[in-house]
């Protein structure tokens, strides 16, 4: 599946703006910034992206939440989510992909690789 | 029987001798009837004999007068003379043998006249014939006279002859007769009195032999009684009435030491009886001979002193019995028995066990108690005075301590006050050389001790003492005191004595450790208390079942908020405390205790009666016995709710702390990473490499923090293996693929041997970060060219070895040790310029002891390394179960 539109989550304008930057310029992908689930939410509600890159550690409506949310609709719950994380605790990666997650990037990552990353995650 | 044979052969001997009675009087009546008979026969036979004479005469008067009237001549009448001068005498005899027979007595007279006739007629015609010379008428008619009175006579004769043949053969026949009657008579009377007597003897044989057997039988008897008297343990002694020894068995003699021969016919009461034993007399209406004789009834057993032959005296349990005869007392018979020995072990069990109760119940050995010791002792081995010694360590003096003395003694040379007193130095006189020698001593005669040596014994000599025995008191080889005796006899060494001073020592002792250890255990339970009611601690002792609680400290009460008493009234119901989640937990807590000598560790949360909620550490060990069976638990739990909340804290600020730092790590990492690739265009070479380096320690700094949350992690127990079943080839594949960049950049060659395609239960994400800290280590330190292996392979055991061998510097020995420390590398500066976090060991090794398995590593300086680590069996099956 080819992806165009990207939805990315995270409370943190400057890793918004890094990963936004290194998605638009080195994949193509046009990338939507949300910086709260309230916000993704509505985001979502206005048009379906085709992968919704989702921060776990949010103020507010943690990434869980939002997911959880997010499933709730059922336009929605077909969008492939992938958590970003800072966590490093193997087991609560297992826990996001138990829960419908495409897959966990764990931060920091690399940005000149996030992109093949994402396509290698999509594709499992 | 017997008697039937008796009265048989009675009756028959009677017999016998009556008939033999009979025979003799019909033999002799016999006898006497033949004696008549053939004097019958034999006057017969001279009758006849007589009558023949008669005959002859008259036939020779006849001849001889026809002779001479024929021829005249005188000398013819010479027979004629002879005839007439003898018949006479015939006659008479004639006459007297036939006294008896009335009829030749009538006839004999007649003869006799005719026979006179006819002598007278033939001596007229011989007269007339001398006259004439010649036959005259006269002549003829008294010649014709004459010869007719000759044939008269011869018929008279002849007529006699017959009568008397007849008779004799009557009186033979009579003879022959009574003869035979006789023979018969005595031949049947002799059978029977034959028969009789063989019948007598058959009998007497039978009535003797009967006789034999009983005498035997009662020898037997006698046999029998006597070996049964020998064998008697008891004495058995057999008085008369007068109290006189009749019997006495082969043990009385033996218990008296006398012999039978030399006491029989003596009076026993005056000869045995002890009368002056304890100065009491024994009087003899009191002795038991006497009582038994008058109450004719066996008399009670009771014990007397006998006196021996030795002078020695005997207690002697005896009884005496009436002897009867005919229910009348003959005698008395006297058993007894030696109860000397048995008396003596008596009065020492009764010393042994009256010192033992003495010092079971007494709170502390003072003069009254040691009097009474010395008591008992001397009474019991009959001493008369005894000393109890007791070392005074202060003063250095042995002192006496208790004093006992018989009765029967005045003090005169020594006061009891005096003797109180006394005291010796270590060495001197004979308690003191006891003290110094620890050994017992025993003086038979105390006068032959040298009174330079013992200056004090004078005195003790001249108050009459002869003999001393002196035994040391020692607890644990040390003498504490010592036990004296003194006697006013000289006495030998008793064995009993030696026995009862051990066995008093060893009370004495042990009464003494008693007190120590009583001393010791409230010394030791004051301190316990102290312990127990300061330590803000809660432990306890209780039953493995729980159903008894022994003890539990106070501090319980603070902590759970519940008096101690409900707890020991029901040990279960601290559970009800707890809160519910965590119950199930608990009572696995509970059932492991008693299963290692570790016992078992739990940690759970209680509800306090206000509601507050708290965290206790508890930990339990089972106890056990002799036999290695669990009888008790005990235990030590605390509050740990602040730690709890401490560790939570931490926890959180390290959650918070990995969140904080790497949100702008990654915003750096992601803006230098794209500076570097090139996003912004082209850099200088200068900036190129600023950057580079900024890049790389970000990414270090990175790999520190995520080390360095691994390390609290595994340090905390927190850390989480998700086990399951890894193929080592899928595991070393994916290292080397992480690794590979690495590898290429250092141009080192890593390759992979796997041997064993067994899979291993693990952590693959944790296995894989192990192997990859152990194979970038090796590529670190590996000189560009050379390669790298890593291996694998499963042993017997069934454990999995990794190993990754490299042939890099090596690593001294000395450093070994260190290499799985914390910040421990070799050399820092070397590896932090390899972008070493100083960590990747020491959390290798966290990672590979949380599933259980070995990590180390051996190494050669300049040859190589090998980092190995091993996954053992058990966690492959714990993951597959």
């Amino acid at each position: 599946m080819e992806i165009q539109n990207v939805l990315l989550v995270d409370d943190d304008k400057n890793i918004r703006f890094l990963a936004q930057m290194c998605l638009q310029d080195l994949a193509g992908w046009k990338v939507n910034l949300a910086s709260s689930g309230q916000e993704a939410l509505d985001i979502l509600s206005q048009g379906k992206p085709d992968l919704v890159l989702l921060d776990v550690m949010m103020p507010g409506m943690d990434g869980k939440t939002t997911f959880t949310k997010i499933k709730e609709f059922p336009e929605l719950c077909d969008i492939p989510i992938i958590f970003m994380t800072a966590s490093v605790q193997t087991h609560e990666m297992q826990a996001y992909l138990d829960l419908g997650a495409v897959g966990v990037l764990v931060k920091p990552f690399d940005p000149m690789t996030l992109a093949d990353q994402i396509k290698k995650l999509m594709a499992n | 029987m017997n008697w039937l044979v008796k009265e048989k052969v009675g009756i028959l001997f009677a017999g016998v001798f009556g008939i033999l009675l009979i025979t003799a009087v019909i033999c002799y009546q016999h006898t006497l009837k033949l004696i008549e008979t053939g004097k019958r026969v034999t006057q017969s036979q001279q009758v006849l004999t007589e009558l023949v004479h008669a005959f002859s005469f008259v036939r020779d008067v006849e001849t001889t007068q026809r002779g001479y009237q024929v021829s005249g001549d005188d000398r013819l009448l010479s027979p004629y003379i002879i005839a007439v001068s003898r018949m006479n005498a015939h006659l008479s005899r004639l006459k007297e043998l036939t006294k008896d027979n009335h009829e030749h007595q009538r006839r004999i007279p007649e003869l006799v006249r005719k026979i006179e006739r006819r002598i007278a007629l033939a001596e007229e015609v011989i007269r007339i014939h001398q006259k004439r010379r010649l036959l005259t008428e006269e002549e003829k008619t008294r010649a014709d006279q004459g010869a007719k009175l000759a044939q008269e006579i011869t018929n008279t004769i002849r007529h006699m002859e017959t009568e008397e043949n007849d008779l004799l053969s009557l009186r033979d026949n009579k003879l022959a007769e009574s003869t035979r009657t006789t023979v018969i008579a005595i031949g049947s009377l002799g059978v029977l009195a034959f028969v009789l007597l063989c019948l007598a003897v058959y009998f007497t044989q039978l009535f003797v032999k009967e006789r034999q057997l009983r005498l035997e039988e009662a020898e037997k008897a006698k046999a029998n009684l006597d070996a049964t008297l020998s064998s008697l343990a008891e004495g058995l002694a057999r008085l008369n009435q007068e109290g006189q020894i009749e019997y006495l068995n082969p043990a009385g003699q033996r218990i008296l030491g006398w012999e039978l021969s030399e006491i029989v016919n003596h009076n026993f009461h005056q000869l045995v009886h002890d009368h002056k034993q304890e100065g009491i007399f024994v009087a003899e209406s009191w002795c038991g001979v006497e009582e038994a004789m008058a109450t004719r009834s066996a008399c009670a057993t009771f014990e007397e002193r006998f006196l021996c032959k030795s002078g020695l005296s005997v207690i002697a349990q005896c009884t005496y019995s009436p002897l009867m005869f005919n229910q009348e007392a003959s005698g008395s018979v006297l058993s007894f028995r030696d109860a000397t020995e048995e008396k003596h072990g008596q009065s020492l069990n009764y010393a042994q066990l009256s010192i033992t109760k003495l010092l079971a119940e007494s709170e502390e050995l003072g003069q009254d108690e040691l009097d009474k010791v010395t008591e008992v002792l001397c009474k019991a081995f009959d001493w008369d005075m005894g000393l109890y010694w007791v070392v005074n360590p202060e003063r250095e003096l042995l002192q006496c301590a208790g004093l006992w003395h018989s009765s029967k003694i005045v003090l005169q040379e020594f006061h009891e006050e005096e003797i109180r007193g006394l005291h010796f130095v270590r060495g001197q006189g004979i308690p003191g050389e006891i003290w110094q020698s620890a050994e017992p001593r025993w003086i038979t005669e105390i006068a032959e001790l040298s009174t330079q040596k013992y200056p004090r014994i004078e005195r003790t000599i001249k108050a009459g003492f002869h003999s001393i025995f002196i035994y040391p008191i020692l607890v644990s080889g040390r003498v504490i005191g010592a036990i004296e005796f003194l006697s006013h006899e000289v006495r030998s060494p008793d064995h009993d004595l030696f026995d009862v001073c051990a066995s008093v020592n060893s009370q004495v002792a042990q009464f003494l450790e008693r007190k120590r250890s009583e001393a010791k255990l409230l010394e030791s339970e004051e301190v316990f208390r102290q312990l127990a009611e300061n330590i803000r601690e809660v432990f306890w002792l209780e039953s493995p079942d729980l159903s008894q609680l022994f003890y539990i400290s106070p501090a319980y009460e603070e902590i759970w908020g519940l008096p101690v008493e409900d707890l020991y009234a029901d040990p279960r119901s601290f559970i009800e405390s707890i809160v519910p989640e965590d119950r199930d937990q608990v009572m696995q807590y509970i059932s492991e205790i008693t299963k290692s000598p570790e016992g078992s560790v739990a940690e759970y949360r209680i509800t306090r009666p206000d509601g507050s909620i708290r965290w206790i550490w508890s930990r339990s060990f089972p106890i056990y016995d002799e036999d290695g069976n669990v009888f008790r638990t005990c235990g030590i739990c605390h509050d740990i709710s602040e730690r709890k909340e401490i560790e939570k804290r931490i926890s959180e600020f390290y959650s918070v702390v990995s969140h904080e730092l790497r949100t702008p790590l990654t915003s750096i990492r992601a803006a230098l990473g794209m500076i570097e690739g090139g996003l912004c265009g082209p850099l200088p070479e200068k900036a190129t490499k600023l950057v580079e380096i900024a890049r790389t320690e970000s990414d270090r700094l990175i790999r520190l923090i995520n080390d360095m949350l691994d390390l609290r992690k595994i340090e905390a127990g927190k850390l989480e293996l998700h086990l399951e079943p890894c193929q080592p080839n899928a595991l070393v594949d994916a290292t080397l693929n992480a690794i590979q960049g690495m590898a290429n950049e250092a141009s080192v060659n890593v390759v992979s041997d796997v041997e064993t395609d067994t899979s291993v239960s693990c952590d693959k994400d944790r296995i894989i970060q192990v192997l990859t800290n152990l194979v970038s280590n090796a590529v670190k330190f590996s000189q560009p060219g050379s390669s790298i292996k890593v291996k694998v392979e499963t042993d017997d055991t069934g454990s999995c070895r990794f190993s990754v061998i490299d042939n890099g510097p090596g690593i001294a020995k000395e450093h070994m040790h260190k290499l799985f420390e914390q910040f421990g590398q070799v050399d820092s500066s070397e590896s932090r310029a390899k972008g070493g976090t100083g960590l990747g060991l020491a959390v290798s090794k966290g990672l590979v002891e949380e599933h259980k398995g070995k990590i180390g590593v051996e190494s050669k300086v300049g040859i190589g390394s090998t980092f190995w680590f091993e996954l053992p069996k058990e966690s492959n099956e714990a993951s597959q179960s």
